[in-house]
């Protein structure tokens, strides 16, 4: 019995032992575990749970030269859902969908796919009264609830639609002061870091590591918005009259550079861009390329006048009306006989500035296109800017010598075109046409370029043909009553491809004018592509023209308009 | 009460080995006198003393597991219904610890066939309730409750009774006695499928055997036997064997663990030596799946740190030590010794089983950390265990010295007496003093 009881005693010992062995290897394990390698383990951990989300930035404002909001951000509820969370996806789907104006059944389809992942947009950027709606149907607050978004928002409408561009559904800047400010605007986003649970619940925000957003900045155009409306109420008249195919206008402050108002039709609203034709997108005042006609003729005698191949009271002969030039045979519209410098302009004839033309010679034309600007991007802030149409010099002929002086065989944006003709309106200097006024830090105003034309030949010009222009020449419906208007139509016939000629049927009708014209604050250019019923310059474009400049010169110096004082400039 | 006595008389009365094994628990009691009550107080005090620590470290886990990432009422209902069941347990513990300890022997057939129909229950369709592809639950209202648990302890009572009485000689009806009995419950338990389960009653059945000082040359045959058939099981079952190959990977590749796993090693990794603080920890609030029950060590780890899990360990280590302290007075060979080591052990097993799945030593097999995990069988159970334990050990020595009697009320104490008054009628031998 002792020994069967020691035997046992001992078999006692035996379990115990291989217990405290089991524990001791546990101990170890956890030893292990624990103290060893709790880095690894914690960096799993720290993995696992903490993400980060991006805090977005709120793109910036854009003003117009009087603080005027054009583009501005706002925020919207979007409305989510949990589908994982939602017990009866169809009962949910039948409550919230009449109300959103979405399909019940489709809405429960939607939910019911996604039933594994733990949110679903219902609907973004909901309009106030589908969100309050949606608050009136007290949902439970663990299924669905509303997200704040930034979204952007053009208070003006279609106002300077081209100028502003747009900013798509990803915040991206999609075309004019949009896509070319876009760094800007847009700012940058933050960063929030934050312990999130298995089921991707936010447990904690982790604020050492918080990367607060920078908002975007706030970029105020030379635009002014008064002036802009005035201008696209003309374009839509002349489309109302003339339904051409394309219309553009731009006023120009001439003296610096500043671009006061931009519009082209047909146009687009930058709220609903999805509702914009194909053909709205485009801002004629950049990227249409025509042939300037008669309004290029002032640049080519402002050059012959400073390089004295011609003096300014010298007659030219015009032949009656018809001039040959080699093979070919050039017509005026009227057979004249002499001509002053002046009245070649005022009367505009071909056979005139072909004279001038061939006193200058083609290397000197080629130098005073270049000159101008034609041929090369004006440098405005917009994207998407043709540069026109110079033909390299060495393939220019003795054609060139004939049609250059009267604006064919070359082509200009209409922005170029202005741009040019600041040049005589401000003395001849040459600057870079610009929209942006400052951009957060003060910005440079204009950039003068170089002297172009003399100055007292720039100002013979403005002072004496292209007034006279207005006053007893081709512009005469241009005339504003106690302003003293300067300008130059322009009729170019449109090169007909398909025939390989010019078109008879289809006219360019340009008119560029200016005012005061002894101090010249504003420049007009209005541009209308094939008019319906009306081919030249001076009766389509011009009487829209000098509504524009005189609607400009009303508000921006209401002293100077005599007869109607402070009328409509409350300003 | 005096016919549920008389009746438990006659219940042992018609087994022929109950006389012998009064005589042996007998024995101690007669010869050691008052003395014997001085260590064994300490070691009953320490005993109950490890034990209700480990309650209280379970409920207050049980409390900062069961907390979510959206705070709600359901957090609150873990600690309630933890608090109930403790309750309960602790009722069932102290009835089990004031039962005299020759009630287990005499009522283990009984019990043991109460088990087995309620595990043949469960696997009756309509009666049994079906979780995660095995039937193992019975529902009773809102009550429900896992048969194969309770097997733990009647199977153990049945099987230290059968091998006391054949101690020395083991008989060929014996022998068929207690493997019949084993495989019964065993083959009942496999079907559910409950196969963590098996292996720890397999464990239990050898334990048993062993302590009752089976030969051992017996052992090294039955190994031989069962471990092909083991292996065979596992190739059979593909459910098992996914777990075992996933149980593999975690040695070599341990980011390819299975996703528990994974997420337990990192929970309790992320504890380092102190812990992120009672309450603080991330890992249970959603990536630690079963953070309340299986996984409970795991959150331990993770807000108690090294001291806390080693804590722990200390604590089963002592409930372990005392254990055996206290049921050190009996004869080895004694039923009371038998069956109360067996008890002892199979709690400190589980409790090493658990820690060893949570630190990825051995296959996730859905075992629960004794008197820790949220959940009524384990610590009904666990309860249970630990009262017959104090029962068995203070069977002998009860009607010798008065001091375990204090805590009795006078109706109990009438009924310890008159349990005893069989006892003392037995004839005494005393081995020890042999």
């Amino acid at each position: 019995m002792s020994t069967s009881h020691n035997e046992s005693r001992g078999r006692v010992r035996v379990v115990g032992f291989f217990i405290l062995l089991i524990w001791g290897v546990l101990i170890a394990r956890l030893l292990h575990i624990q103290w060893w390698r709790q880095e690894d383990f914690t960096s799993i951990a720290t993995r696992q749970q903490v993400s980060s989300e991006t805090i977005l930035a709120r793109p910036g404002d854009i003003l117009d030269r009087r603080g005027r909001l054009l583009a501005t951000t706002i925020t919207v509820p979007s409305f989510y859902v949990d589908p994982a969370a939602l017990d009866n996806p169809h009962d949910f789907a039948a409550q919230v969908a009449p109300v959103l104006g979405l399909s019940a059944e489709k809405l429960s389809w939607q939910i019911q796919e996604a039933s594994s992942r733990r949110f679903l947009w219902v609907k973004r950027r909901l309009t106030e009264e589908e969100q309050q709606a949606i608050e009136a149907l007290q949902l439970p607050a663990h299924v669905c609830g509303m997200k704040v978004e930034y979204r952007r928002h053009y208070p003006q409408g279609s106002l300077a639609a081209h100028v502003i561009g747009l900013r798509d559904i990803d915040g991206q800047g999609r075309g004019g002061i949009e896509q070319t400010f876009n760094e800007q605007l847009q700012g940058h986003d933050g960063k929030r870091r934050f312990v999130r649970d298995a089921r991707g619940h936010v447990l904690d925000v982790l604020e050492e590591v918080t990367q607060p957003p920078v908002d975007g900045a706030e970029i105020t155009l030379t635009l002014d918005a008064v002036i802009q409306l005035r201008l696209e109420q003309q374009l839509d008249e002349l489309v109302k009259q003339y339904s051409p195919c394309g219309v553009c206008g731009i006023v120009l402050d001439p003296q610096r550079g500043e671009i006061l108002a931009m519009g082209s039709r047909p146009t687009l609203d930058p709220n609903r861009p999805q509702d914009a034709s194909e053909l709205a997108w485009k801002n004629l005042c950049i990227s249409a390329v025509y042939e300037p006609g008669s309004t290029f003729k002032p640049l080519v005698v402002a050059r012959a006048l400073d390089l004295k191949t011609i003096q300014p009271y010298d007659n030219l002969d015009c032949e009656h009306g018809a001039y040959r030039m080699g093979p070919r045979v050039l017509h005026d519209h009227h057979p004249y006989g002499f001509l002053s410098v002046s009245d070649v302009l005022v009367k505009s004839s071909n056979i005139g500035m072909a004279k001038i033309g061939e006193s200058l010679g083609n290397e000197e034309l080629y130098r005073l296109a270049l000159d101008y600007g034609f041929g090369q991007p004006t440098g405005v802030e917009l994207p998407g800017e043709l540069t026109g149409l110079l033909r390299p010099y060495a393939s220019w002929n003795q054609y060139s010598t004939g049609s250059i002086p009267m604006g064919q065989e070359l082509a200009a944006t209409p922005l170029q075109m202005i741009t040019a003709h600041a040049v005589l309106a401000n003395g001849g200097r040459r600057i870079t046409p610009h929209l942006l006024k400052s951009a957060g830090t003060p910005q440079p105003q204009h950039v003068v370029v170089s002297q172009v034309v003399s100055p007292q030949n720039a100002r013979w010009i403005v002072q004496g043909p292209l007034h006279d222009v207005v006053a007893r020449g081709t512009g005469t419906k241009a005339k504003i009553e106690g302003i003293e208007v300067f300008g130059k139509t322009g009729t170019a016939q449109k090169y007909d491809a398909a025939a390989r000629e010019y078109s008879h049927s289809k006219h360019v009708c340009s008119f560029i004018c200016g005012a005061p014209a002894n101090d010249p604050q504003v420049l007009v250019l209005i541009t209308v592509d094939e008019p319906q019923g009306g081919n030249a310059g001076g009766t389509v474009a011009a009487p829209i023209a000098a509504n524009v400049l005189k609607e400009s010169l009303q508000y921006l110096r209401p002293h100077q308009v005599v007869e109607r004082p402070l009328e409509g400039s409350a300003q | 009460m005096r016919r549920s006595v008389r009746g438990r008389d006659s219940y042992s009365g018609s087994e022929a080995g109950v006389v012998d094994v009064y005589r042996m628990t007998g024995a101690p009691s007669t010869s050691l006198s008052p003395q014997a009550a001085g260590p064994s107080r300490i070691a009953l005090q320490s005993f109950v003393m490890c034990t209700a620590m480990l309650l209280a470290v379970g409920t207050i886990m049980v409390f900062s597991a069961s907390i979510t990432a959206q705070p709600s009422q359901q957090d609150q209902i873990y600690l309630s219904r933890h608090l109930l069941f403790l309750a309960g347990a602790v009722a069932v513990g102290t009835i089990a610890a004031l039962l005299p300890g020759s009630f287990w022997k005499s009522a283990s057939p009984f019990l043991f066939l109460l088990t087995l129909a309620a595990i043949g229950a469960v696997l009756v369709p309509g009666i049994g309730t079906r979780v995660n592809g095995a039937q193992r639950w019975i529902r009773l209202g809102p009550i429900s409750m896992q048969p194969s648990e309770t097997a733990k302890i009647t199977l153990t009572l049945l099987l230290a009774r059968l091998v006391s009485t054949q101690r020395d000689k083991p008989t060929l009806s014996g022998r068929m006695l207690l493997a019949g009995t084993f495989l019964v419950t065993a083959v009942l338990v496999v079907i559910e499928p409950d196969l963590g389960t098996t292996v720890f009653l397999t464990i239990l059945f050898a334990l048993v055997l062993f302590l009752g000082g089976w030969p051992i040359k017996e052992f090294i045959a039955a190994g031989v036997v069962t471990l092909p058939a083991i292996a065979c099981a596992l190739v059979l079952k593909p459910y098992q064997w996914k777990r075992l190959e996933g149980f593999v990977t975690t040695w070599t590749h341990p980011e390819e663990a299975p996703y528990q796993v994974r997420q337990s090693l990192t929970t309790l990794g992320v504890g380092g030596l102190s812990g992120t603080g009672l309450g603080e920890g991330w890992q249970k609030l959603s990536f630690l799946p079963e953070a309340n029950t299986d996984f409970i060590f795991s959150v331990i780890g993770e807000e108690l740190g090294l001291w806390g899990t080693l804590g722990v360990a200390a604590l089963w280590l002592s409930f372990f030590y005392f254990g055996l302290k206290l049921l050190g007075q009996h004869p080895t060979k004694s039923f009371p010794a038998i069956a109360g080591t067996a008890l002892l052990c199979q709690l400190v097993i589980q409790a090493a089983i658990n820690i060893g799945v949570v630190t990825a030593m051995l296959p996730p097999k859905g075992i629960s950390h004794p008197f820790i995990s949220y959940g009524g069988s384990s610590l009904m159970v666990s309860c249970a265990a630990v009262g017959i334990i104090l029962s068995l050990a203070r069977s002998p020595v009860e009607d010798m010295s008065p001091e375990p009697n204090e805590a009795l009320d006078p109706n109990q104490e009438d009924l310890a007496h008159e349990a005893f008054t069989t006892e003392e009628t037995a004839p005494v031998e005393s081995p020890l003093l042999a």
